[in-house]
């Protein structure tokens, strides 16, 4: 089965699925779900590009937007960070005869990852591992499942996973939006088919839905004194200086835009570091390419505080039709006394809100960032989920790590996760 | 976490009565992270850093009732709705069915900064059921447990109630409270909460920060509503053309036959007469057939019926029936809660069953739920059904996750137990091929 992955676009027909052992009566029959539905697996990128158009028209009716694992995004980190990873797509395909031209749709794809070891304890468990990639600039592995469609697509895939051609016992999906239709979909199948799982690490991230006016949002936010004391800031730094906010416009050359948050962000911490995205070269060129085709598409957002002409704060957002992902921040160091970061952030608070499509945008951060903790009022859970494929120590897996980790913690006291 | 424990002599307060208090005093949360405390931004500037925290454990209604002025106002400004725990629907649902149980409720207060020499604000309300088994695998296993208090079929949710802005401080001094241990049980159950909103991520956040044992025992989604634009809007992203369609074919072919009419309870009706139509009706449908209609039972009929007297006196009673040359063929009963509404009976007469007057009830119902004034602050629905109804699932598009968490008190058998839950489960399944539920 291995060297059948190999050649690449091997399909894997869907089999009939067990019966479960559902501990209620369903309502529905169960049997039909993964039933027109085939599973492709595809790990070589040639393959993969054939699949582009149908990708952005899946990714256009997803029940969940992830700009992260939309075509445009995807294959140029496959092509920068996917050099010795062992990645293969799954592709969830729905053969409707239907159709006009009489090609499978495409409703489902998941990235993922095949690792030798299991990581979500502290010490390495020798287990083979499935689960949906994360490269280093992917901040939500959310999969892409076609509106309509999410049942099945789900029943399809842990079809797959059952089936064990993988030759995995774990799947883990990482990454994933805790309060979305994707997990609402798992939690509906695991369910159903009262499928063991373990929920092994969640966290809380910064999220933004606007208010009635801006306003109003940041009384919400913000504390009299603290905003007297932004104003105070900002009226400090054009007293230096011409003091402007400025946003990308399609008008404008994105090349410069870039180059110069590149140069910004590299004169911080970030570049003292090496973490910044020019410290790297094939980062840089990810950045480049995936900007680039964002502002082609017309979905990338930049903002610029700028003192007399030079940015002193920048910011670069990616948008996912009602929703907006916070892609990069940075500021010069040399004002951190006036802010300027926040004072960037207020003013899109200011912007989203005269913006009035956008409904929510994720901050992509992690759960102990300071400023959107506090100017962001609204939470996002961010989960890891691990369940058993195919072997069947998997599940006997999955029902153990809790008890590993426990033991873990209180006879080796280790932390609950690795670092 | 420190906690510093003291055990109050009997005070000579004649507002809290003769019963047993007990205080634990709660270290303010570690990090001195301001609070997130979500969705409700008005009440986000409320800095509660530090605030001194006390957990009051009532064990008698009648000393609960005491504290009903605080609970009312408590739910008025609670961080998530949940009308099942308001003083008005728990108090009557104590007294029908909390009676073989051992009940406790946990009374998490604050001096009100408002009123410093005042009564003190009541910030959490977490009403418990002791129970000797934990019996969340299918042999019950003897380890003392705490539950949130639940009668199956009448109160279907148990999201504890939390004070806006206070929300982190009044959890972390519940867990305070329970790790002290002076209730002797190693688990506690939080069941049938919500999965995602303001209060589990309250939750998560509590638990991520402290490291707590914790395990997801049971967890579903069930239909919820959110308005949108309109209800044209919605009902066409809802169902297809063709569905459509036909309910619009099926809807004229009654109007043709008959006198159709949508009737709403409006505020000068006679409720009694509507709550009686409406059990009569009920037990003439399936519900009633297979003994699960609320005059099946006389505690159950009497208590809707208080229910029903005491939400429509505060207007937070939605009925609507739609009837048929006078006679109801569906009927559906709603409760309102500040921002959310719980969809909590309904029913339809099968004889007319080819006409799906349950759906075109529901229809109406999303109609009201957009257009009506007084009820179109309404943010959401829960419709508190099972997650295999197909009805309700089909037309109300959104979902919310309910689930069951167990978390250990703190003490070694209950840390043990927590990480062992699925392990025994899986044991059980596959050595006595028992079900996930053990059935």
């Amino acid at each position: 089965m291995a060297n059948e992955m190999a050649i690449g676009g091997s399909v894997i027909d869907a089999p009939a699925p067990p019966l479960p052992r559902a501990s209620r009566p369903p309502a529905r029959d169960f049997t039909t779900y993964g039933a027109g539905m085939s599973v492709v697996v595809i790990n070589d990128l040639t393959a993969l590009e054939k699949y582009v158009p149908a990708w952005e028209d899946l990714a256009a009716n997803a029940i969940e937007p992830n700009a992260f694992y939309e075509p445009w995004m995807m294959m140029p980190a496959i092509r920068a960070f996917g050099a010795g990873r062992r990645l293969q797509f799954a592709l969830v395909l729905a053969n409707e005869p239907a159709r006009h031209d009489g090609a499978p749709l495409l409703c489902g794809i998941f990235p993922l990852e095949q690792q030798n070891h299991y990581q979500g304890l502290s010490r390495k468990l020798p287990f083979k591992t499935l689960r949906l990639w994360k490269h280093k600039y992917c901040y939500l592995c959310t999969p892409l499942v076609r509106e309509g469609y999410g049942q099945q697509v789900i029943a399809a895939f842990f079809d797959w996973l059952d089936a064990g051609s993988h030759d995995c016992s774990l799947m883990e999906f990482r990454f994933i939006a805790g309060d979305g239709l994707f997990n609402s979909l798992l939690i509906d199948y695991f369910e159903r088919h009262a499928k063991l799982h373990y929920i092994s690490m969640y966290f809380m991230r910064a999220m933004f839905r606007p208010t009635i006016d801006a306003d109003t949002y940041l009384c919400a936010a913000l504390s009299a004194k603290h905003r007297k004391m932004i104003r105070r800031q900002e009226r400090q730094l054009s007293e230096i200086g011409r003091l402007e906010y400025d946003a990308l416009t399609p008008d404008d050359d994105v090349a410069v835009w870039i180059e110069e948050f590149l140069r910004l962000e590299a004169s911080g911490w970030k570049g003292r570091e090496n973490s910044a995205i020019a410290s790297d070269e094939s980062d840089q060129s990810y950045f480049r390419s995936i900007a680039k085709e964002a502002f082609r598409r017309g979905r990338l957002s930049m903002l610029a505080l700028r003192l007399d002409g030079r940015p002193i704060a920048f910011k670069c957002d990616f948008h996912a039709w009602r929703g907006l992902f916070t892609f990069r921040i940075a500021f010069d160091e040399n004002y951190a006394r006036n802010s300027p970061g926040m004072l960037l952030e207020i003013e899109n608070v200011r912007r989203l809100h005269a913006r009035s499509q956008i409904e929510w945008v994720d901050s992509c951060n992690d759960s102990t960032n300071f400023m959107f903790n506090r100017l962001w009022l609204e939470r996002r859970t961010i989960l890891d989920v691990v369940v058993g494929a195919g072997k069947s120590w998997g599940d006997w897996m999955v029902a153990a790590i809790p008890l590993l980790k426990s033991l873990n913690r209180k006879l080796l006291r280790r932390g609950a996760f690795p670092q | 976490m420190k906690t510093i424990f003291t055990r109050r002599a009997k005070r000579a307060d004649s507002t809290n009565g003769p019963l047993t208090r007990r205080e634990v005093i709660g270290a303010p949360p570690p990090q001195a992270q301001r609070a997130a405390n979500g969705s409700r931004p008005s009440e986000g500037n409320v800095t509660t850093d530090g605030a001194k925290m006390s957990v009051v454990i009532v064990d008698d209604l009648t000393a609960l009732e005491k504290h009903i002025v605080a609970w009312e106002e408590l739910a008025a400004a609670a961080i998530e709705p949940n009308v099942f725990y308001e003083p008005w629907m728990l108090m009557p649902a104590l007294r029908a069915y909390g009676g073989a149980g051992r009940l406790l409720f946990a009374l998490v207060q604050t001096p009100d900064p408002a009123r410093p020499l005042g009564p003190p604000l009541l910030c959490g309300f977490f009403p418990l059921e002791l129970k000797d088994h934990y019996d969340g695998i299918s042999k019950g296993l003897p380890l003392k447990t705490l539950c949130l208090w639940r009668k199956v079929e009448m109160i279907y949710l148990c999201a504890p109630l939390l004070r806006a802005g206070y929300g982190r401080e009044a959890l972390a001094a519940f867990f305070d409270w329970l790790g002290a241990g002076d209730h002797h049980c190693s688990l506690m159950e939080f069941g049938f909460v919500t999965g995602e909103g303001p209060f589990h991520h309250l939750l998560l956040d509590y638990l991520n920060q402290h490291l707590k044992f914790t395990y997801v025992t049971e967890a579903f989604t069930r239909a919820l509503f959110r308005p949108a634009a309109d209800a044209e809007d919605y009902i066409r992203s809802a169902l297809g053309r063709f569905r459509r369609k036909e309910l619009r074919r099926l809807e004229k072919r009654l109007a043709e036959t008959g006198r159709l009419e949508y009737a709403t309870l409006e505020p000068g009706d006679n409720l009694d007469a509507w709550v009686e139509e409406f059990l009569e009706f009920e037990a003439n449908s399936w519900k009633g057939k297979g003994g699960r209609a609320l005059v099946s039972s006389e505690t159950d009929r009497m208590y809707f019926v208080e229910i029903a007297r005491e939400a429509f006196r505060r207007g937070k009673l939605m009925m609507l029936a739609l009837r048929f040359n006078g006679r109801p063929i569906a009927y559906k009963v709603n409760f309102l809660s500040g921002d959310g509404s719980f969809a909590f009976k309904i029913s339809f007469d099968e004889e007319y069953a080819r006409y799906s007057p349950g759906v075109l009830l529901e229809l109406e119902n999303i109609r009201l739920l957009h257009e009506r004034p007084q009820i179109s602050q309404i943010r959401w629905m829960d419709s508190c059904a099972n997650p295999d109804r197909f009805m309700i699932n089909q037309l109300w598009t959104d979902r919310r996750a309910i689930q069951t968490l167990v978390i250990s008190t703190g003490k070694r058998q209950g840390d043990l137990v927590v990480a062992a839950i699925p392990l025994l489960k899986w044991g059980n399944r596959r050595i006595f091929r028992r079900d996930l539920l053990g059935r």
